[in-house]
């Protein structure tokens, strides 16, 4: 799949004022992602420590993905992490501030995640 | 014959979305349009974008057909849902005769704003056949710079200023408080028409909402279109909302009913708190959040159960987004799946017409966040293929004996 392309949709997503960083992580790959200076963190080693983790997460992800596993959230201090999966080995990841209005950036998150399962399905 | 078209644009550029828009709004219609409706996310807010938008939908469409629209939080239509983006409709029917009618500040000086629109409505309208009023109102605002992310005034200085002189603030205010009642009891003054109506949003921060008529971008304004037809026309109205209290009475209120200080003669605050089994000192920004948006207060017209968000908390009072004139009140509360069975609801019968238009709340797309999609599945299970759902700040509907606004709620038209 094109790194370029998969790339459109990240940024797309980060255009959203609340989405404040977002990466494609896949297990036992490099991640895609927008260059950091794009994202809006005020923490930015939160995004370095998630990156450094992501295997690790798969471990897990794995395990629970035959029992239709499909988000994961979880509270970071100031910030929320939206974990959208994509099989057991991928996961569309973004942080969002954890006062952000989450419903309404999950429909988001859900057109970046269709979008990227067609395009993994076509093979683009 | 009769032809209903829905477009869609994802296209940050607002010129550029406004031209798009057209063009795959119109490349669909069999007919000329009546008019085009227009409803864009908040997203184009910044940069004059709203007026560039505009500008760009009248670059293809032509200048005399009637625009009318609002930002929304979000929509549902045959290419998905949206919460980021701009939707449309324009319908074409030769039996069909259109009036639109604007009244300014209608925040300010909603009865004669309300005044101002009746009488567009009544001078053009056709007296002979049916028909459907389509009213957009301005949404509440609160001041972003007081009231980033929170809802509660935790000052009690602040608190005590805001009860005091709330009805002064009010009566001068030409923003803030929507006034959304004050608006349609006097439009239903006037009129008798069958109606189905949102109030503008946006992206459930409650900082700012716009209305549009015509290649003007207002805040502040009603807008709306009658649309005269031969024919039935059909409004459907469902809350997922269940009470979740026992009866409750408010004992004390500011006069203009947006305020509830007393409930059975309590602190209208800690008992609402009681009765959720919450102690105060517990109360997260976020929690707080859940709370005011998963536990509205709820009240019956006649039979029909509707709603009022708490908007505003302090502990001196629950401050709600639409005024609420009724004593006798319910804390109520929704299910992730009572929601998703409410779009079941509103839409039945839907399947046997050329197209649903509905409008719902913001607060349950909200609420359900990505499971929205089920809405959409559920239109297709149905095989209702053209369609238009927006989300908003309050749902105004008319059916035949009074006026209601509502929130948590939707409300449908099908033709």
């Amino acid at each position: 799949m094109s790194e370029e392309t998969m790339l459109s949709v990240l940024e797309d997503l980060l255009k959203e004022e609340d989405v404040l960083a977002i990466m494609l992580a896949r297990k036992n790959e490099i991640s895609v992602s927008p260059p950091p200076d794009k994202f809006k963190l005020k923490n930015p080693s939160i995004f370095s420590l998630l990156q450094s983790t992501m295997n690790e997460f798969f471990v897990v992800i794995e395990k629970f993905s035959s029992q239709g596993l499909d988000k994961i959230y979880f509270e970071l201090g100031e910030y929320e992490l939206m974990f959208f999966l994509i099989g057991g080995d991928t996961a569309l990841v973004s942080i969002i501030p954890a006062l952000a209005n989450k419903g309404l950036l999950e429909v988001e998150m859900e057109n970046a995640r269709l979008k990227i399962r067609e395009l993994i399905q076509k093979g683009v | 014959m009769f032809s209903a078209s829905v477009g869609l644009s994802r296209n940050w550029e607002p010129f550029d979305a406004g031209e798009e828009i057209v063009i795959n709004t119109l490349e669909k219609l069999e007919g000329e349009p009546k008019f085009f409706l227009l409803f864009p996310t908040i997203h184009f807010e910044k940069n004059n974008g709203f007026q560039k938008l505009l500008d760009g939908v009248f670059s293809q469409l032509n200048r005399s057909t009637p625009l009318l629209g609002c930002s929304v939080a979000g929509f549902i239509n045959p290419k998905g849902c949206y919460t980021r983006g701009v939707t449309s409709l324009a319908i074409a029917d030769p039996d069909m005769q259109v009036t639109i009618a604007l009244g300014k500040n209608a925040k300010k000086t909603p009865q004669k704003a309300a005044e101002e629109f009746a009488n567009m409505i009544k001078k053009e309208k056709s007296k002979n056949n049916s028909g459907v009023l389509f009213l957009i109102l301005p949404g509440s605002t609160l001041p972003k710079d007081i009231f980033h992310r929170t809802r509660r005034i935790s000052n009690p200085l602040l608190s005590s200023l805001f009860d005091k002189f709330f009805p002064l603030y009010l009566a001068l205010s030409k923003e803030g408080v929507a006034k959304e009642s004050e608006f349609i009891d006097k439009l239903y003054s006037r009129i008798s028409e069958k109606m189905i109506g949102i109030s503008a949003w946006d992206n459930n921060l409650g900082f700012s909402n716009y209305q549009f008529f015509g290649n003007r971008v207002l805040q502040n304004s009603a807008v709306g279109l009658y649309l005269s037809f031969s024919g039935e026309i059909t409004i459907k109205y469902a809350t997922p909302l269940k009470i979740f209290s026992e009866k409750l009475r408010v004992t004390k209120k500011d006069n203009s009913n947006y305020l509830i200080n007393e409930i059975n003669g309590l602190n209208a605050p800690d008992l609402f708190f009681k009765e959720l089994k919450l102690e105060k000192k517990y109360l997260t920004e976020e929690l707080l959040r859940k709370i005011t948006l998963g536990f509205p207060i709820s009240a019956y017209c006649g039979n029909i159960f509707f709603n009022r968000v708490i908007g505003l908390y302090s502990d001196k009072f629950l401050g709600l987004t639409t005024a609420l004139n009724t004593p006798e009140i319910y804390i109520s509360t929704a299910s992730g799946s009572s929601i998703i069975n409410s779009f079941d609801k509103v839409t039945d019968g839907g399947e046997k017409t050329n197209f649903v238009f509905g409008v719902s709340c913001a607060v349950l797309l909200e609420e359900v966040g990505s499971k929205i999609f089920e809405v959409k599945n559920i239109l297709e299970k149905k095989q209702i293929k053209n369609f238009l759902f927006l989300f908003g700040g309050s749902e105004h509907f008319m059916t035949e004996v009074t006026p209601i606004s509502s929130q948590e709620s939707s409300v449908t038209t099908f033709f």
